[in-house]
């Protein structure tokens, strides 16, 4: 077999791997997590409706703790468009997170706050040139219609994405991108972390602090606690976000994107341009990881370049494969047990919970590759219509 | 000139440290399809377990405790959970990553996070000519490294062990029509591989700093070995840890240690993607 796909074109050779897993589900590498159904837009409603009265349940504090994870519902999100539905891993989407918090921290805080320090920097260095960008920087967070900074919620998600396309469009050249990928996604977080912290302007290892909410200047805030106003501008931005991929999974776009990772081959073989779908794909999740760093650092008020390392990227891929790659509430799931169980444990189990975290991701994967196995003797002992209604993901389309 | 030959001399150093990870990680995706997000983590183990027995005052042992050590865990691993995500390298990204993160807490929490200190065997410099003086640890690590690639390349291409490595890399299936328990194999090239990032582990342990994430630090850079030489070919892995480590050296000498892990993560990049064909054989 092996030796024969030498001569072939790897992908031809993954379609291979597909159809084989089509028909025999005990291989092992008929392991594929995929996208299950998109919910109807009633439950989809129902569940942004509870998310939009937390606060009154929780109150300001709680509102504010529960504000810190929906920027990280995104970026799981950002991950699993990928993952889930077009079968690639990512190692640095943290490194893009956390370029996009830089950026956002730089356009956002004004005179009066730490990142200040930065601009003051900019100003009093020797060379000229440094004043224009402060001056800039100054100048894109001046607009601001209601109090909001939109060119910090604007600015880094495009910039950010437009890296994202170029890279992706070199990285899914490569013949094989389920494996090239991530081995080559995993320098960006070394890289990341490396040049940030040799970076004495933007506060080196100690990053950049004391960046505003981004409704801290807006009427829109007015009257609402500080908890509060932070959870409405994510749960804003989250509800955009996650209102945007409803529509993309029901879309031809959605289909396309799918049909890239499952068969290049075939697509290509239709006249679509696969590996710029694919390179648009990856933009796309790279921007909404930038996104999630802004939506980030506005909350927390805080980065730092430890949050672009690679094992920040590895949390992520724990919170999508908890949550199930490809399910429509699967990063939001995964994401809240993930941190919220943190939120509570991490204090009693001190540095056991890495333990518990690394056993949680094996356990995860190793229900994945087995999963199948196991449907397929499920299937044997059941009638395959009852089945249907037994097992949930049956019903799910592709 | 003198620079030159330093460069020369810290970029085989490198890259003698990037051989041995890289071999290791090679014919395990080799043989059994899986990619070894632990493997950092297996040198990590071996340069503790050095570190441990060598302060009991058994430093001639050093090397042969890491190696079993790393192996003994490796074995364990398979037989617990590596052997489900044989050929499916997604599955084993992750899971492996996960055993990585099992076993940084594991030394964590025996050890704690401060960094061990390791004594250099061997702390004499020799010249190198031009006024330039080198560590003879680090020519004997060069020299090792290079030694232990010949060995394994003898290994695959002679032995009847390396026979076996080869059928299993090239076609599982006939591998195991032939009688061949494919399993077996896989679960000690498995333990092979973390054995030689234990031996790696205790060879580097005296230059860095031995703490629960320095896995970390070695991990880019040999998959990006990985991925730029032929599968399962010791001496184009061979040629490009060098290569690697030479242009490592050469930038970073030149514009900091930062531009030099992004200038040879790019061109890394370029080249893979220029290619007209993978190298690593698609698996099935």
């Amino acid at each position: 077999m092996s030796t024969k796909t030498q001569e072939v074109e790897p992908q031809e050779a993954k379609s291979v791997v597909a159809d084989a897993a089509d028909e025999d589900p005990t291989t092992a590498s008929a392991h594929r997590f995929g996208p299950t159904a998109t919910p109807r837009a009633r439950t989809a409603g129902l569940v942004a409706i509870a998310l939009a009265v937390a606060p009154l349940v929780l109150g300001d504090y709680g509102a504010g703790i529960l504000a810190l994870y929906l920027p990280l519902v995104i970026l799981a999100l950002s991950v699993d468009i990928l993952w889930g539905m077009n079968g690639v891993v990512s190692f640095g989407h943290a490194a893009f997170f956390t370029a996009g918090a830089y950026l956002a921290a730089l356009i956002i805080g004004g005179p009066g706050d730490a990142s200040a320090g930065t601009l003051n920097y900019l100003q009093e260095a020797p060379s000229g040139g440094s004043d224009r960008w402060a001056r800039l920087f100054e100048a894109l967070s001046g607009v601001a219609p209601l109090g909001v900074p939109v060119l910090a919620l604007l600015l880094p998600t495009v910039a950010i994405g437009a890296v994202g396309l170029l890279l992706g469009w070199v990285l899914f050249r490569l013949p094989q991108p389920e494996v090239y990928v991530p081995l080559m996604t995993l320098g960006l977080g070394v890289i990341m972390t490396t040049s940030l912290v040799g970076i004495p302007f933007l506060g080196a290892s100690n990053g950049l602090s004391n960046i505003p909410a981004l409704l801290a200047d807006s009427p829109i805030a007015g009257g609402m606690g500080s908890g509060t106003s932070r959870y409405v501008a994510n749960l804003v931005a989250l509800l955009a976000v996650y209102a945007a991929y409803w529509f993309f999974r029901k879309s031809m776009a959605g289909k396309r994107w799918l049909a890239s990772g499952d068969e290049p081959l075939r697509l290509d073989s239709l006249g679509y341009r696969t590996q710029l779908i694919r390179a648009g794909g990856f933009a796309a999740s790279v921007a909404l990881a930038a996104l999630a760093g802004t939506m980030s650092v506005t909350t927390t008020g805080f980065v730092a370049p430890g949050q672009a390392a690679v094992g920040q990227s590895a949390m992520i891929l724990i919170w999508v494969a908890v949550g199930r790659p490809g399910g429509f509430f699967g990063p939001l799931i995964g994401t809240l047990l993930i941190q919220v169980g943190s939120f509570l444990l991490s204090g009693i189990l001190h540095n056991s919970w890495q333990l518990v975290l690394g056993l949680v991701l094996i356990s995860v994967v190793v229900f994945g590759t087995r999963s199948s196995a196991w449907r397929a003797r499920l299937r044997r002992l059941l009638p395959a219509d009852r089945l249907v209604r037994l097992v949930p993901w049956e019903t799910g389309r592709r | 000139m003198g620079t030159l030959l330093q460069i020369l001399f810290q970029g085989l150093g490198i890259g003698s440290v990037l051989l041995l990870g890289a071999l290791g990680l090679m014919i395990i995706y080799g043989v059994m399809g899986i990619i070894n997000l632990a493997h950092g983590d297996f040198i990590m183990v071996g340069a503790y377990a050095s570190v441990v027995v060598s302060s009991a005052g058994l430093s001639v042992l050093s090397v042969p405790a890491a190696v079993v050590a790393a192996a003994g865990i490796g074995l364990l691993a398979d037989v617990v959970v590596v052997k489900y995500f044989y050929n499916n390298p997604v599955a084993s990204m992750l899971g492996t990553f996960g055993i990585g993160m099992v076993l940084q807490t594991v030394v964590l929490l025996v050890f704690g996070p401060e960094l061990q200190r390791s004594e250099l065997p061997i702390s004499s410099s020799v010249s190198i000519g031009f006024g330039q003086s080198f560590s003879v640890w680090r020519l004997i690590l060069i020299l090792v490294a290079l030694a232990t690639a010949a060995l394994l390349a003898y290994f695959i291409a002679r032995t009847r062990y390396g026979l076996t490595i080869r059928l299993v890399t090239a076609d599982r299936g006939v591998a195991s029509s032939l009688g061949i328990r494919s399993t077996t194999t896989n679960r000690w090239t498995f333990a092979l591989g973390c054995g030689l990032a234990g031996f790696s582990g205790a060879l580097a342990a005296p230059l860095s700093n031995v703490s629960p994430t320095m896995g970390v630090n070695y991990l880019a850079n040999a998959f990006l070995v990985v991925v730029l030489a032929k599968l399962g070919d010791v001496r184009s892995t061979t040629a490009w840890s060098l290569g690697l480590g030479l242009a490592l050296a050469t930038v970073s000498t030149a514009a900091g240690d930062v531009m030099a892990t992004i200038v040879v993560w790019m061109l890394a990049l370029i080249i893979v993607a220029t290619r007209r064909k993978s190298l690593i054989p698609a698996r099935v």
